[in-house]
């Protein structure tokens, strides 16, 4: 029997500490794993006791880089327990704060974390040198998605204005349209980085995933919708855990989730793209389509273009809402506590992003339950991994190591939400 | 009064012992601040700091690292004479190194004009709010140096570099 094994102890450029082992004999892979040894964080247990006002602010410590997202389905979620529904300019107002996070996450994944592989780069650092303009552009970018979150959200990393029934502080006119030619400035550049990252060299690589994603009817999902994919779901979000679960496996401190107790699935930013390009805006849908993309894609290592298109699409909506601001007539709907569950799940940069809380008449937390994006791509890149080492075993070991590190940060994975990086041994043997 | 722009900032985590030292130096530098200089306290010595330095002449940063020197040991650079060694020790998978903050502003032409980093070598890296004996000798070493450094440069003239030829004993 012929063995092979290659070992990666730390996989880099990837959010959060985790590893990877994959075992190949006689040319076959025979086992794969992402272990996940960032260590558990716990958050579901220590929400319990506390009032629901607290979810936003404790939840959002889970991510410094989409911190707003666990706010957005803490607030959606306790809304729903408790009968209220936020609309008009509230809710553009939250919308808003969304855009601003996308867009600091997908610049810094795409230019800092993504764009080293496909240009053979070990990272932003060395890419730098010979691309400067590129990565300058990102962090511009990345600075006003930055900004935009700090304006309305009050911080850039754990934003403190949010709360459940609105915000704490509404922005001026004045202050957003101070940002207005910067975030017009970031659309142009970030459509320039859409037809530059469409230039980069992809390995051919496409699977039949289940993409799972929010859907709305008027708009591409942020804070709203129903959960649906390309295999016929559409539920709404109080059925998620009927149609997915997560279980612990041995080899991770993350959940695992799959839908219908075993298949794997993908979230993110294919998986929208994939089920609302309709969706998308006229100016990302022609830039796609100068870029030779359609409504459909389904290479992971596609992905960062695809990103890219969101980037522009968070940019545009950003200076749309901005020209059309209207502040709200109050900060925030009156919230008085009562007994109820509730569930809420908003896109998160990487995908959706569930949580159910269970509160009491008091307004304390019974229960929670927050599922990640990434834990439930966990067993999708596990799949991917095995599909792509079977199709490239003519690789030596070193370029397959960092195929297969590419093919995780395919997800843009942030380990530390999903505990509640990566270090990649493969075995040949 | 030199119009210069000038930040002492401080990186470190201050439940993690000795990485607190940054940390440490600016907090007593603050205690007796020299008129006109800038001290910070962060956390995080991510990309944040090129966009701190793109209004700034002239940075002192002081940092913990773990490099296998003996704990106490004070390393100095100057970011434009000399490589900044990356300590991988320190490194993080939840953001971007000192190092590679250095060497990115390099490649992109944001470094401040003057740019110096202290590495303090650290031992104790767990849990906790205290320093090792060591790294409290040469926290107190370092913020007098850079106190006098800052108190004595030559006032007046824009042009006039401050001087960070630090005589450590």
């Amino acid at each position: 029997m012929s063995t092979r094994t290659i070992r990666v102890d730390y996989l880099t450029r990837v959010e959060g500490e985790g590893a990877l082992y994959i075992k190949i004999d006689d040319r076959a892979v025979r086992d794969v794993k992402l272990s996940i040894f960032e260590p558990p964080r716990f958050f579901e247990a220590f929400l319990k006791g506390r009032h629901f006002t607290e979810a936003p602010d404790i939840t959002a410590r889970i991510c410094g880089i989409c911190p707003v997202a666990y706010q957005m389905s803490s607030v959606h979620a306790m809304e729903q327990a408790l009968g209220l529904r936020i609309n008009g300019p509230l809710r553009t107002l939250r919308r808003l704060l969304y855009c601003g996070e996308w867009i600091e996450s997908h610049t810094l994944h795409i230019i800092m974390l993504h764009a080293p592989d496909f240009l053979g780069y070990e990272d932003a650092i060395q890419m730098s040198r010979d691309h400067p303009q590129i990565v300058k552009q990102g962090l511009k970018i990345k600075k006003i998605g930055n900004q935009l979150v700090s304006l309305i959200g009050g911080r850039e990393i754990h934003p403190i204005n949010v709360k459940v029934g609105g915000f704490y502080k509404l922005p001026s006119r004045k202050q957003l349209n101070s940002l207005l030619e910067d975030l017009k400035w970031a659309r142009d550049a970030a459509r320039e980085i859409v037809l530059w990252t469409a230039q980069l060299p992809f390995p051919d690589f496409k699977q039949d995933y289940t993409f799972v994603a929010l859907s709305h009817p008027d708009e591409y999902p942020f804070n709203e919708g129903r959960i649906i994919s390309n295999s016929g779901l559409d539920i709404p979000p109080e059925d998620y855990e009927i149609h997915f679960t997560e279980e612990h496996v041995e080899h991770s401190n993350a959940l695992q989730s799959s839908q219908d107790h075993s298949k794997p699935y993908f979230v993110g930013p294919l998986a929208r793209y994939n089920l609302n390009y309709h969706k998308l805006a006229p100016i990302v849908q022609e830039t796609a389509k100068e870029c030779g993309y359609g409504p459909e894609c389904t290479n992971p290592f596609q992905s960062i273009v695809i990103r890219a298109l969101e980037n522009l699409q968070a940019l545009n909506e950003a200076v749309e809402i901005i020209d059309d601001y209207e502040p709200p007539e109050e900060a925030a709907l009156n919230v008085e506590p009562s007994r109820g569950v509730g569930y809420g799940c908003t896109e998160a940069p990487r995908g959706i992003l569930y949580h159910r809380y269970e509160i009491d008449d008091r307004g304390l937390i019974v229960n929670a339950k927050i599922v990640p994006p990434t834990s439930q791509n966990q067993k999708q890149i596990e799949s991917d991994l095995h599909a792509f080492v079977t199709q490239h075993l003519d690789l030596n070991n070193e370029e397959l190591t960092w195929k297969c590190e590419q093919v995780v940060r395919n997800y843009d994975p942030c380990i530390s939400c999903a505990t509640h990086f990566l270090d990649l041994k493969l075995d040949r043997s | 009064m030199s119009s210069e722009i000038i930040h002492v900032i401080g990186i470190g985590n201050r439940t993690r012992c000795d990485d607190a030292a940054g940390l440490e130096v600016v907090r007593q530098l603050k205690m007796l601040p020299v008129e006109g200089i800038h001290y910070r306290e962060l956390t995080d010595g991510g990309i944040q700091l090129l966009d701190m330095w793109d209004s700034t002449d002239s940075v002192i940063i002081v940092d913990a690292v773990r490099s296998g020197f003996p704990a106490g040991h004070i390393h100095r650079f100057d970011a434009h004479r000399n490589d900044i060694p990356h300590f991988p020790a320190k490194k993080t998978t939840h953001s971007f190194g000192l190092g590679d903050i250095i060497e990115l502003g390099r490649n992109l032409q944001r470094l401040p004009r003057n740019l110096i980093v202290y590495g303090i070598e650290g031992t104790w890296f767990k849990y906790g709010i205290r320093l090792s004996p060591a790294v409290e000798t040469s926290v107190g070493i370092v913020a007098k140096s850079i106190h006098e450094a800052l108190r004595t440069r030559v006032v007046g003239n824009p042009a006039t570099k401050i001087h960070l030829d630090l005589l450590l004993p």
